[in-house]
């Protein structure tokens, strides 16, 4: 009897550690692996130990570093500035123009790369309609003030959004006491408004900063010969074949998000703990506050230029699709969807289906990932968790060409397949998926789990009728966020693709790189309409679902 | 004059009424209560006068300044919330001095008060403490001086106690109390438990759906409830419809109460320490036969439930050194009810 109750528990570790080793070797496989690589190829380029690729970075290109740094910088700072004020008009601002200010912001999200880029040479370049046709202008937009601006406008969606989240979870009774204490809406806005969201804040500036650092593209298409080091690890791949020196750069880029990741985890835990009694009443958030006239007026400013630029940018996408702009006229012209429809409708359709595949893959993988995380509290487990989070502060081209390294060869050579291609996709938005399902498990009550046990249903039973049903949302948010990554992705899959198998961002880049800016609006459009169309369809669905 | 006065006040949201026809008049140093259930309007009200929100109608005077339009910050008003809502990023000293520094208190001005304020409120040495590092009742303790420490007009307090444990609310309560006395601030204390409420105020407001429904001292309130909401929210009763004609009061066909004083109503109340056990041999009037459904003992008393035919009273019966527990569930007893202890209620 004794013997039989033992090797029942031991059976029931057994398939314990199977499930963690199934869970956590994709993990070491696909995440961990490509980054040792890239590590180990920068400092053994020849198969020996070395600096020389280092040390010619700095020594002869510390131009290049310290552009990156500064423009990088630049671009975070002006972005959480515009982001922050439009946070707060929309705080302050009746809830008519939230709803659609906050639609508009949503909508912005789904913006292939270069979009701005490509809106802004048509109407501020050389020959751009705006400064050539209306203002008269001659100027140059090309240069390191064009790429900030560029990643600015492109980046100020996605900060103005999670610094509105983070204003939603303060405590109003918190403002509510300031107010009561004497302190008048500005007073209460700068020191006690600002210091509590300052988390938020600090977190959307670390994820642009991470942005800025590794898009090679705007330079590229923008920056004339202003380039960045993300730029030199894509040409130096694509160009040269030099897999050492890009690993060495792409090691550089990941110093400083990596201290900006260390930096952000500190301060959270500092101030983790002290959010006492943080309930969240409605959403009434900080919307007690009455702003001033003057202030209102400025920061509403602030936000309708913003949503009229990208009404502009996208305005001009969709035109410039039909419409040539020769010799000071617009002609209407099919040319370019022609164009499309003859060579590059297979590489829309791949990028839909690897999309779809890496959406339901990832959502599903983070989903197992994140259940058994959750309920194996542990230290191995928070190795993995961390590890799982990492491909969210790699830079994309670091991704790319670690994916390079490690799977060129034997035991898994997967280069010039689909399957790399995917597996990047999957596994760079492995942390969006994972962080979704923890939010949706921690709000289970771990009750539920424990009442489907007591009623006697297994393992995987519990599994799949219980918990997988009720983490529907955060499956269906992770699908949607990875579907509108991988359609809008470039950064690191442009070094996974061969020529034979394109997808349709890797055309846009190229097209635009060759300045053909008409066929290049109508990728983006297609993006831009089939990402829509499937967001749409999808937060439908969860909405309908959640009553 | 009342130090604060409000008048025909009124509040809706979209359709709903939160409170509607509020006339209350607060004396200069008292400690006023707003009691009712969760969702009856209290807080809205205290939430009127904090300046939170504006009232849909009517007028609200602090002194002799009619506030009704001015904004939360000028209102010189310190509310003590629920949760405390302390501001975590500062110390204890710095959450005290917030308001402080808004008046433009000099340094030193701001140095004294603090210490002042963390003496009274038993927290010495806890200045530079993170708010992190605090239990729920010293969290409580800030929360209390940082709004003295701005010495408002009026204290408002938002149920302060209803996050502490039982041992822990017992004590705050008294030091709240001995606090507002030693200070004679103006205190509106909004609570849910009635023990809080009678044990704490000058005078009490009891709410019901949006409305006030009887204003008075504790005693008063306790022994002349205005109707059966009131009687059954303070204090325990026993609560039945009833007959009552010619000076007695038919509870059931074989229940009939003679009263002491003819009274006209429809429902009668009975506090459950006024009813005491008998023998059949006594022979005062409103005496019935019962037996013993269920006993509670507590320690400071016990609580028998005893039926009479089909109708169930409450007895509570002091845990004298004297009392003997010889009534066992499913005894055969008598109980009295004295026709004095019967509260005649219209409604």
């Amino acid at each position: 009897m004794m013997s039989f109750e033992k090797s029942q528990i031991r059976s029931v570790r057994y398939t314990d550690l199977f499930i963690a080793l199934l869970l956590t070797l994709p993990v070491l496989i696909f995440i961990v692996w490509p980054i040792v690589e890239v590590i180990v190829k920068s400092f053994l380029p020849e198969g020996f130990f070395s600096l020389e690729i280092y040390r010619n970075l700095f020594v002869h290109n510390s131009r290049l570093i310290f552009d990156s740094i500064l423009s990088a910088i630049l671009s975070t700072v002006l972005t959480i500035i515009f982001a922050l004020a439009i946070a707060l008009y929309v705080a302050f601002c009746s809830a008519r123009f939230k709803r659609s200010i906050l639609v508009a912001l949503m909508l912005t999200m789904i913006s292939p790369p270069f979009v701005s880029s490509l809106a802004y040479i048509m109407l501020f370049g050389k020959r751009g309609y705006i400064v050539h046709h209306v203002l008269g202008l001659t100027w140059n937009p090309y240069g390191m003030h064009g790429v900030i601006l560029m990643q600015v406008l492109s980046n100020i969606s996605l900060a103005a959004l999670l610094i509105i989240g983070m204003f939603a979870m303060l405590d109003p009774r918190t403002l509510e006491a300031s107010r009561d204490l004497g302190g008048k809406s500005w007073r209460t806005l700068c020191s006690i408004v600002l210091p509590l969201s300052m988390p938020g804040i600090v977190a959307a500036g670390f994820i642009v900063l991470i942005k800025c650092l590794a898009d090679f593209g705007t330079p590229i298409i923008i920056g004339g010969r202003f380039t960045l080091l993300a730029t030199e690890a894509y040409l130096a791949v694509i160009g040269r074949g030099n897999l050492p020196l890009a690993s060495a750069i792409s090691v550089i880029i990941l110093i400083p998000s990596l201290m900006a990741f260390f930096f952000y985890r500190h301060y959270i835990r500092q101030t983790h703990g002290v959010s006492v009694a943080m309930q969240k009443i409605g959403d009434r958030g900080i919307e007690g506050l009455a702003m001033g006239s003057w202030a209102s007026s400025t920061l509403g400013m602030l936000t309708w230029f913003f949503l009229f630029l990208m009404l502009l940018q996208y305005g001009a996408i969709l035109f410039a699709t039909v419409f040539d702009y020769r010799q000071g006229h617009f002609i209407f012209t099919l040319e370019h969807i022609q164009a499309i429809r003859l060579g590059k409708m297979a590489s829309f359709v791949r990028s839909l289906c690897y999309s779809f595949i890496a959406a339901i893959g990832v959502s599903l993988f983070g989903a197992l990932l994140s259940y058994y995380l959750e309920s194996h509290k542990g230290v191995s487990s928070k190795v993995v968790d961390f590890l799982s989070t990492l491909p969210y502060i790699l830079p994309g081209p670091f991704f790319g060409i670690g994916y390079i390294l490690a799977f060129n060869d034997a035991p898994l050579a997967l280069t010039g397949t689909s399957a790399i291609v995917v597996l990047n996709c999957m596994f760079r938005q492995l942390p969006v998926s994972t962080k979704a399902t923890s939010a949706g498990l921690t709000r289970i009550d771990p009750e539920t789990e424990n009442a489907a046990t007591d009623l006697g249903s297994g393992r995987l039973r519990l599994l799949f009728q219980i918990i997988l049903p009720l983490l529907k949302p955060a499956f269906l948010m992770s699908f949607i966020n990875t579907f509108t990554a991988t359609m809008t992705t470039v950064g690191a899959i442009i070094f996974l693709i061969t020529p034979q198998a394109k997808v349709v961002t890797v055309e846009l880049f190229n097209v635009l790189r060759d300045g053909d800016y008409g066929q290049g609006a109508v990728l983006a459009s297609m993006i831009i309409i089939s990402t829509l169309c499937v967001n749409l369809v999808f937060t439908r669905w969860v909405i309908r679902r959640n009553g | 004059m009342g130090a604060v006065v409000l008048k025909n006040i009124e509040k809706l949201y979209s359709d709903t009424i939160a409170c509607t026809d509020i006339n209350l008049s607060i004396n200069e140093g008292e400690f006023f209560t707003f009691l009712g259930p969760s969702g009856c309007g209290k807080t809205t009200i205290l939430r009127l006068i904090a300046g939170f929100v504006q009232p849909s109608k009517g007028t609200i005077h602090l002194g002799n300044r009619d506030i009704t339009n001015l904004e939360a910050e000028k209102r010189q008003v310190g509310m003590v919330f629920q949760n405390y809502a302390l501001f975590p990023f500062m110390t204890v000293a710095e959450n005290i001095a917030y308001g402080l520094k808004i008046q433009k208190k000099s340094k030193q001005e701001r140095a004294e008060r603090v210490e002042k304020y963390t003496e009274m409120v038993g927290l010495s040495g806890f200045e530079h403490r993170n708010i992190s590092e605090l239990s729920g009742g010293e969290q409580q303790r800030v929360a209390l001086a940082r709004s003295l420490a701005i010495e408002p007009k009026v204290l408002l307090l938002d149920e302060p106690l209803s996050n502490l444990d039982a041992r822990l609310r017992d004590r705050m309560r008294s030091e709240i109390k001995s606090l507002q006395k030693k200070l004679g601030i103006t205190t509106i204390f909004v609570t849910h438990d009635q023990t809080e409420a009678l044990t704490m105020s000058d005078r009490v407001a009891i709410f019901e759906k949006g409305r006030c429904i009887q204003i008075g001292p504790p005693e008063e309130i306790y022994a002349y409830p205005a109707n059966s909401f009131v009687a059954r929210f303070v204090g325990d009763t026993n609560l039945f419809a009833a007959d009552i004609r010619n000076g007695k009061a038919s509870l059931s066909d074989n229940v009939t109460i003679n009263l002491e004083t003819p009274a006209a109503g429809r429902f009668v109340s009975i506090r459950p320490q006024d009813i005491v056990f008998s023998t059949a041999e006594d022979n005062r009037k409103n005496v019935f036969p019962a037996r013993v459904e269920s006993i509670q003992f507590d320690g400071i008393s016990v609580e028998y439930s005893v039926k009479v035919d089909d109708m169930s009273f409450r007895l509570v019966i002091l845990n004298t050194s004297t009392f003997c527990h010889e009534i066992t569930v499913g005894a055969d007893v008598h109980i009295a009810i004295p026709g004095k202890s019967l509260k005649i209620l219209e409604n």
